[in-house]
């Protein structure tokens, strides 16, 4: 047994290492997501009368829907983040949390790629 | 809601027009201004953290004001947003 102190040996070796990769990434897609989401909210609001072509034509030009790519990929990345800090916060039960966490990233994994097929399917319809 | 709105987009104008009706009902409009209201304040909070993140705006009294600042905030951008839904003359 050591006698070093539990501070004297953690010190210099640097963090958790994937609890750091989590904080990182949560913070990076928080970033992103400020311009992401006001770009989509305002692009929502000046698209609401419009008719279904209109619509379609504004999704299809390659910056509305890389910005819409983008947009759906922190969003879930960035929810993924933020459910699992919940689950593994609250959920005691060790069983429970495992379950709710795998069936969580499946589910946001699935309403991503959703929402990328959605994008693609109009953007790549159009000439 | 998002999903439904890009899923319904590329499937075609007959199922634009069922999910544009969709919206445009009372119900999901209020379920809509509560999310506006929830996302305004997630994101001004987000903001908040991220200026903590820098490491200032420690104080209690800084930590009071910013609270109240980002509660403010997200009304407001919540009332803009309202604000231009109603003027294009669309729903409520």
């Amino acid at each position: 047994m050591s006698l070093r102190s539990e501070l004297g040996r953690v010190r210099g070796l640097g963090s958790a290492k994937s609890g750091l990769h989590h904080w990182w990434h949560q913070r990076l897609t928080a970033m992103a997501l400020i311009p992401l989401t006001l770009w989509f909210v305002n692009g929502v609001l000046g698209h609401m009368d419009a008719s279904h072509e209109a619509l379609i034509t504004w999704m299809a030009s390659p910056f509305v829907s890389t910005m819409l790519v983008a947009f759906l990929l922190a969003l879930f990345y960035h929810a993924k983040l933020g459910l699992q800090v919940v689950i593994e916060d609250y959920v005691h039960n060790e069983f429970h949390k495992i379950a709710l966490l795998t069936i969580m990233k499946l589910l946001v994994a699935f309403a991503a790629l959703l929402g990328v097929i959605a994008v693609l399917r109009i953007s790549l319809a159009m000439p | 809601m998002i999903l439904y709105w890009l899923v319904a987009a590329s499937l075609g104008p007959e199922q634009y027009a069922e999910a544009q009706r969709c919206f445009a009902a009372l119900p999901t409009q209020i379920l809509m201004l509560g999310w506006t209201g929830a996302f305004y304040y997630h994101l001004c909070n987000g903001i908040r953290h991220l200026f903590w993140d820098s490491g200032r705006g420690f104080t209690l009294e800084n930590a009071y004001r910013s609270g109240y600042a980002v509660l403010a905030a997200a009304l407001i951008m919540t009332a803009l947003t309202w604000g231009c839904v109603v003027t294009q003359g669309g729903p409520v």
